[in-house]
């Protein structure tokens, strides 16, 4: 039970936050002027925010690792 | 050295047929640096609270409390490298525009609202500079206000945008362009010719939002 729950809560995270970064890039790309910054940008964000997220979904499995 | 953007490959929503980007001011640097630097301050205390809390709070260092305490330092960072890339989306997106036709103001004010306020570059007539306060006047950028002459009055406020007085020159400098071109087309017009208008105006075909 306490293993689905925090399943769940990174689910939702993780939802949440691609929802978040996919109405940011498309605003990015669509309103901006200038389609190199865009395109470096948005490597950057995707590179940090999966390394961020590795890091989240190390500390869940440490989790889980716990309450079995 | 002015904070522009030049060049012919910049294209924003709404561009008119044969507009060409002249210059892009945008706000000052200080609006995007304020804060990143609460961003930082923000992620150095998330970083200590992790080191020295676990060491004085002997309840965190049980293993699942350790762990879960983890997470959510994680998941705090992740919501300030977030809020660093928004805020910096919002500094993008806002930009003060002027083409060879018109001055364009974007506004971005949050995701999905969003103001865009334009004039006839032709038509710009008074050019208003405001320096106003401590941060403005060290670090030498202020509020540009473009007031356009004819039927269709109106004012474009540039606001925060750095070293004001030589935007206002360059801003002058492309209006007395236009009227020169605008001037040249109305003597060299031939109405049985092609129209090849340099400087196409007809801005109600192609409204800009």
């Amino acid at each position: 039970m306490s293993n689905q729950l925090f399943i769940i809560v990174y689910l939702i995270i993780l939802i949440a936050y691609i929802i978040g970064s996919i109405v940011m890039i498309y605003h990015i790309f669509a309103f901006g002027i200038n389609t190199r910054t865009a395109i470096i940008s948005t490597i950057s964000y995707i590179v940090g925010s999966i390394f961020l997220l590795v890091f989240l979904y190390i500390d869940l499995q440490s989790i889980l690792s716990l309450t079995n | 050295m002015i904070d522009k953007v030049t060049g012919k490959n910049l294209h924003f929503p709404g561009q008119h047929k044969g507009e060409e980007v002249k210059i892009v001011f945008r706000r000052s640097m200080f609006f995007l640096i304020v804060p990143y630097i609460l961003n930082i301050i923000l992620l150095a205390g998330s970083l200590i609270i992790a080191n020295v809390l676990p060491a004085s709070i002997p309840i965190l260092q049980e293993p699942f409390l350790a762990a879960v305490f983890d997470f959510i330092i994680t998941l705090i960072i992740i919501f300030i490298f977030y809020t660093a890339f928004l805020t910096w989306t919002h500094y993008y997106l806002d930009a003060y525009i002027v083409t060879n036709q018109r001055v364009l103001t974007i506004d971005q004010i949050d995701f999905f609202h969003r103001k865009v306020s334009e004039a006839d570059i032709g038509n710009v007539q008074d050019i208003e500079v405001v320096v106003q306060g401590f941060f403005a006047n060290t670090l030498n950028f202020g509020d540009v206000r473009v007031q356009t002459a004819g039927a269709d009055q109106r004012i474009l406020f540039l606001d925060n945008i750095p070293y004001p007085y030589k935007a206002k020159d360059i801003i002058l400098q492309f209006a007395e362009a236009n009227r020169k071109v605008e001037l040249h087309n109305a003597y060299t017009y031939e109405p049985n010719k092609t129209e090849t208008n340099q400087n196409p105006k007809d801005s109600s075909n192609n409204p800009i939002s």
